[in-house]
């Protein structure tokens, strides 16, 4: 439900643009608002697209860097320019605190890019206040997250596309077909190529820079003294790869190329019942090999084996044939199995126009949008039950339907970490 | 030990009376149990000191001044904490835990004390409790939130009552919300009371916290007291309505879905905010099912389009299983734009067992609610669906049969596929049905196939290819050109062999053009057309030659050269022609063959030109024998636009005999206007392996050329020659099974470890697409591997130097065979990326770069400067 196109005269900042004759732009009554919370590597990297996009209009930017938050609001002044001349937008309002901006009942929809860390408390407070959201993967920073997420939507009727948009990419969504359709027979083993989990994070402390509100940075995580690189967004070595923020390239990564894994599985909103650590764990930030024991197996109820490791993105092996999937190439073996056209009788999977379009007209027909909030809660538990299963060492047994570690209370203790009050799920 | 209790035994079996022996027995029992207790607490508490020790021990490092030096420490000690908190360990962890708590007081360094007590975030239990207590009021706060944490995740039921106690003790706002969270995660019955008080606290965040700590516990009593709550103060209203959903799903998760109607019900008040109310519509209908249905169907034709959405979703996701068939006969009784709608949720369910009332009222209502209706089928279709379906594609009206056709194409069930090739292969119409309304049955039935890409279909449409009627097989022929795979080949040639008619003729080779392009390996299936040449005559063997010139490869090359000496003049001119079109440079001496010997001088001709423009393609011929080709194109010219042509594509020979061929027919009036250009390519091409050759020639093109584009180019390449190291030889790509880019920078391969037998390559310089980058390996790119480029920096004199690389992938650098830099990472190539330091000797410096591969582009770029950012003059370089 759109606020703005509900009440109509009850956005403030803008009015209609049909006036200003701008054929490709919605008329503002029709326009989609939103507010971006977290504007660093990604959700600059949305910046853009947004901004271009005629469904949507940018009126609030919340970070806890005042710099970019006021480059944000500068970007989107700038780009409104004509309709602020008209006095038809007034201009992109900037907020430290997240929650004063989910007061606004003008916004309808908010994108969440903050860490890993602040990805559940954002998106929970954004859809109670009745917001969409786009949220950034990996959606949570624990399984118990992930799944108070899903609940939250549910209970409030919200919209949550996961940011794992290689599902709205047709070469994945084209591979998992024929995974499903059978091409390449019964699926034997599935080899997924991400980085490992992360670690504990060793910086010295410095000075808080000018601006910057690190108290709130820090949010929900236990308390560590400020550093450049511990808040920086860097995939060589920022708050990626420290635990408390983030699962690392297990999560980063994992809920990309695991989120394919279990779209070509069919197993949204299942998942793996064991998990075995390697005798070996993978060196830091590189891709576990399986053949020199690194990488940890996951292994599903149907007897589909999940590696980490040993593969260029993601490989389907199957009885009769391989597929490889990543970024820009699909390879089968044989050849053939891709050339051939899939038929009616075969599995179709909804093909996506584009990852933030579907999340729009998803927006508009209150639809679940390709990765809802219970596919992104799904792959991010597959992420997590890695990491648990990396950081204790042991190997654990997993129940998809209750969605509880059988029999190993203390790695069920990672399954949600305490948070440093004030907040809590 | 063990003696003592042997020793009791052997008294009492000395005993005559049995109570004497009962009670001597069972105190001998008692005192081993002691004992053995004794013992457990004894190992206890050497496993406690064990552990206490192997703390001090690692104390200092995880408290160092350093804070990279307390990684390994940490870890370390968070490795022991793992083991001991494995399952089975029980003991062993509880030593652990004593032993942090024993050793983690105000007299260690901060840092430890706290990665002490994170562990105990964890691992800690019951033994641990009464230590965490007294921390929840240390001095230090930081202490006390660590201490809140570890109870927080404590299993031990003690760990909830310390917690409550410390919240009645303390009068603090802040540390009062976070012991009420603490509680929340919890989520203990047990803590009921205590979180039930204060709901109603004066202090806002408290009562707020407390609501929803609350509602986090999955209890029938917490429920009730949240809905029991008074109504809220102004501060607390938001705070309770989520309280209240959250209580209201707790309770129907016990299955009182009545008192969560209740709950529901109250919160869509129309007084009440938007999102609660949305909350509310949506639990009211998991809790009453598909008696909402008619309060929903209002919403769907209400005023309020936003309400409209809503519902729908609504109808969508509710699971009762009575839901798709009250929508139905509501859908029935509302206006046809309803039940048009209601049609579409319905498919949207994807409720299968909606089907036959959906098929037998196709047709009752208006043409709206007959294209939702056949709509909906296509997602929640059958083979029972196909003889509706074909009925309303041939006989409704225009936007029904549009409809229906549609749903045929897509209807996701194996069973449509067999129904409708059991149709395709019906020989005549059925009894009662007119041969005209037969045959628009069998071709909607056949574009259906094909749009369904149905599998197994071939033989059916080769059946019908062969048949009597025209139009069909018409049909069939096309159909076969977009469904038939590589096996299906012959049987098409056979159809073709057979075909005296020109016009299906050409249809078939179409169709056969179809299937060979499609195949994975177009050039595998010549054998099958070169054998039905035999066989073939004149005009089947035209067209042959045509699909032959379509799949290329060796096999068809030779055939199609065969025929361009065919005695047929129409076959032989369809082979040259062919050969003409020949996309592959692999036709190039095939061309100049035809251009020595055909009677024809036209052809003759033709044949050439193609293959000089052959000769301008990228190819696996070397430099030298391009050249070669095109100096004999040349001589067998006798066009003087011919020749120029040839000395043109010269321009694509880069190597040294090119160069020294081209340079006097800039001389050549006749010529020079097409070899300044050609010599400015090759000169370019040449100048990382000859330099001063290649600036001759590029200075004199410069000179004499008046094309702008060339003089552009011939600039840029003697900029090139300044700034960066251009001299290099490749060798690569190298791989090993399993190991992607990042493995691959560590493995050895035979450049770096000395191997003489290694094969080397010059490096062609080229202008695109970025001046100074070099691309290495084959496009597209290939997957994970490495490569190596070498160079020799001749110093004039030892000096200091700047070596700058970007590539793309990583790079390790080796000078004088010791490695000066790596810098293992995936980046695309940025000139000037990586910056080294590095000391020249005099005379011959060896230089090896690694680059490795991790997808995308591959590439690189290097500079040598001076300290000062300048080039280097003193320098020159050796590609050998």
């Amino acid at each position: 439900m759109l606020k703005a196109t509900a009440a109509g005269i009850a956005a403030p900042y803008i009015v209609s643009a049909s006036a200003l004759g701008r054929g490709i732009w919605k008329p503002a009554s029709e326009r989609i608002t939103v507010g971006f919370i977290g504007i660093g590597n990604m959700g600059g990297a949305h910046l853009g697209g947004f901004l271009d996009d005629p469904e949507l209009q940018l009126v609030a930017a919340c970070d806890v860097d005042a710099s970019r938050r006021a480059a944000t609001a500068a970007a989107a002044d700038n780009k409104y320019a004509d309709q602020r001349q008209a006095g038809t937008y007034k201009s992109c309002a900037q907020y430290n605190e997240f929650e004063r901006m989910l007061e606004r009942s003008d916004i309808d929809a908010v994108l969440v890019a903050a860490p890993d860390h602040w990805h559940a408390l954002m998106a929970i407070a954004a859809m109670k206040a009745g917001k969409d959201v786009y949220c950034e993967k990996p959606l949570c920073l624990t399984v118990r997250e992930g799944w108070a997420m899903v609940a939250a939507a549910r209970r409030y009727g919200r919209v949550l596309q996961t940011g794992s948009q290689q599902r709205s990419e047709s070469n994945f969504r084209l591979a998992c077909e024929m995974v499903r359709s059978g091409r390449i027979g019964k699926v034997q083993t599935v080899h997924v190529g991400v980085a490992g989990p992360s670690q504990e994070g060793y910086f010295p402390e410095q000075p808080v820079r000018e601006g910057f509100d690190w108290n709130r940075w820090l949010g929900p995580a236990p308390w560590q003294p400020y550093n450049e690189e511990r808040c920086s967004g860097n995939y060589g070595g920022g708050w990626r790869n420290v635990r408390d923020y983030s699962g690392g390239m297990m999560t980063d990564w994992g809920a990309h190329h695991f989120d394919i894994a279990q779209w070509g599985l069919g197993m949204d909103g299942s998942g793996p019942v064991e998990i075995i650590p390697p005798k070996k764990p993978p060196k830091v930030r590189q891709t576990p090999d399986p053949e020199k024991g690194e990488g940890l197996i996951y292994k599903y109820a149907n007897g589909i084996t999940m590696y980490h490791g040993g593969a260029n993105g993601v490989l389907f092996t199957g009885s009769d044939g391989k597929i490889e999937v990543n970024r820009g190439y699909l390879r089968t073996w044989p050849e053939e199995i891709g050339k051939t056209p899939l038929g009616a009788g075969d599995v179709h999977l909804y093909a996506s126009p584009g990852h933030r379009q579907d999340w729009v007209n998803c927006i508009r027909t209150r639809q679940r949008p390709i990765c809802d909030v219970e596919i992104g809660a799904s792959s991010a538990t597959v992420c997590h039950l890695g990491n648990i299963a990396y950081w204790t060492g042991q190997p654990i047994k997993w129940d998809p339907a209750t969605r509880e570690i059988i029999d190993n209370p203390q790695a069920s203790r990672w399954l949600e970490r305490p948070m440093r009050a004030p907040w809590s799920l | 030990m063990q003696t003592r209790s042997i020793q009791n035994l052997n008294t009492c079996s000395e005993q005559s009376s049995g109570v004497f022996c009962f009670r001597t027995c069972m105190a001998m029992m008692l005192s081993m149990l002691l004992v053995v207790s004794g013992t457990a607490l004894a190992q206890a508490a050497d496993q406690q000191s064990g552990f206490e020790a192997r703390i001090d021990e690692l104390l200092p490092g995880i408290a160092a001044e350093k804070i990279e030096d307390r990684a390994k420490p940490q870890m370390a000690f968070e490795k022991i904490c793992i083991e001991a908190a494995a399952p089975g360990k029980d003991a062993e962890r509880e030593a652990l835990c004593k032993a942090i708590l024993a050793r983690c007081g105000s007299d260690i360094a901060m840092p430890a004390r706290v990665w002490l007590l994170r562990k105990l975030e964890t691992i800690s239990g019951e033994e641990s409790v009464d230590g965490l207590k007294s921390l929840l009021s240390d001095t230090d706060g930081q202490i006390r939130e660590l201490a809140r944490r570890a109870l927080m995740n404590n299993p031990s039921a003690r760990a909830g009552q310390v917690l409550s106690t410390a919240l009645a003790g303390t009068q603090d706002s802040a540390w009062r919300v976070a012991l009420v969270q603490a509680l929340g995660f919890r989520h203990e019955p047990e803590s009921l009371a205590a979180l039930g008080a204060l709901t109603s606290d004066a202090d806002t965040e408290v009562a707020r916290a407390s609501l929803s700590a609350l509602a986090r516990i999955p209890a029938v009593s917490a429920a009730m007291t949240i809905i029991k709550l008074e109504t809220p103060r102004p501060d607390l209203q938001a705070a309770q309505h989520d309280a209240l959903l959250r209580a209201a799903e707790t309770i129907m998760a016990h299955g009182d879905k009545v008192h969560a109607a209740k709950v529901y019900e109250s919160l869509w008040a129309t007084n009440m905010p938007e999102a609660v109310r949305i909350a509310a519509l949506r639990g009211l209908v998991v809790a009453e099912g598909a008696s909402r249905i008619p309060m929903l169907v209002e919403l769907l034709v209400g005023p309020d389009p936003r309400w409209a959405i809503i519902a729908e979703q609504c109808l969508h996701d509710m699971s009762d299983p009575a839901a798709t068939k009250i929508m139905g006969q509501l859908g029935q009784l509302a206006s046809p734009e309803t039940h048009a709608a209601v049609l579409g949720i319905i498919a949207r369910r994807g409720d299968r067992a909606a089907l036959p009332a959906i098929l037998a009222d196709l047709g009752k209502f208006d043409e709206q609610v007959n294209v939702a209706a056949l709509k909906a089928v296509a997602l929640i279709g059958d083979r029972s669906a196909v003889g509706p379906l074909i009925a309303k594609a041939l006989g409704g009206t225009r936007d029904e049969q549009q409809a229906a056709r549609e749903s045929l194409a897509v209807i996701a069930d194996r069973g449509v596929d067999e129904e409708l090739l059991s149709l395709l292969k019906e020989s005549a119409p059925p009894a009662g049905q007119e041969t005209k309304d037969w045959i628009a049955t069998q071709s909607l039935v056949a574009d259906v196939l094909v749009q369904r890409r149905t599998p197994g279909a071939a033989p059916a449409f080769f059946e019908l290819a062969a048949g009597q009627d025209a139009k069909l097989a018409d049909t069939a022929v096309k159909a076969l050109g977009k469904l038939a795979g590589d096996q299906d080949l012959p049987r098409m040639l056979k159809l073709m062999l057979a075909s005296g008619d020109a016009k299906k003729l050409a249809e078939l080779e179409q169709a056969a053009i179809a299937i060979c392009l499609r195949s994975g390996e177009p050039a595998g299936l010549a054998d099958p057309l070169v054998a039905a040449m035999a066989d073939a005559a004149a005009p089947a063997k035209a067209a042959i030659i045509r699909i032959l010139g379509r799949i290329e490869g060796d096999k068809a090359l030779a055939e199609v050269s065969k025929q361009c000496q065919a005695q047929d003049p129409a076959v032989r001119q369809t082979a040259v022609l062919t050969l003409t079109s020949w996309t592959n440079p692999a036709a190039m001496d095939a061309l100049l063959e035809v251009a020595k010997t055909d009677p024809d001088r036209g052809r003759r001709e033709s044949a050439l030109l193609h293959g000089i423009r052959l000769a301008a393609k990228p190819t696996e011929r070397t430099p030298q024998a391009t050249f070669d080709y095109l100096k004999t194109a040349m001589t067998t010219a006798q066009q003087p636009g011919i020749k120029a042509k040839a000395v043109a594509s010269m321009g694509h020979a880069g190597c040294l005999e090119a160069l020294n061929f081209l340079m006097p027919l800039m001389d050549d009036a006749e010529l020079k206007s097409a070899a300044l250009p050609a010599v400015a390519e090759v000169a370019i091409a040449v100048m990382g392996q000859k330099g001063e050759a290649a600036k001759s020639a590029l200075a004199r093109v410069r000179r004499e050329t008046q094309d702008e584009k060339v003089l552009a180019r011939v600039d840029q390449a003697l900029d090139l020659m300044n700034k960066y190291v251009i001299a290099w030889q490749w060798s690569g790509p190298y791989r090993q099974d399993g190991k992607n880019c990042d493995a691959l920078f560590d493995i050895p391969f035979g450049p770096e470890t000395g191997d003489t037998t290694v094969p080397w390559q010059p490096l062609p310089v080229r202008l695109e697409p970025k001046p100074g980058v070099f691309q290495l390996g084959s496009t597209p790119p290939p997957g994970d591997c490495c490569g190596y480029i070498k160079t020799t920096v001749i110093a004039d004199k030892a000096q200091k130097a700047v070596l700058t690389i970007g590539s793309d992938d990583g790079a390790k650098v080796w000078l004088r065979n010791k490695v000066v830099h790596a810098n293992n990472v995936r980046r695309p190539t940025v000139c000037g990326d990586d910056k080294i330091s590095v000391d020249l000797q005099k005379g011959p410096n060896p230089l090896l770069i690694k680059i490795t591969q991790g997808g995308g582009e591959w590439s690189f770029c290097c500079t040598l400067q001076s300290l000062d950012g300048a080039p280097l003059t003193t320098v020159s370089f050796q590609a050998n």
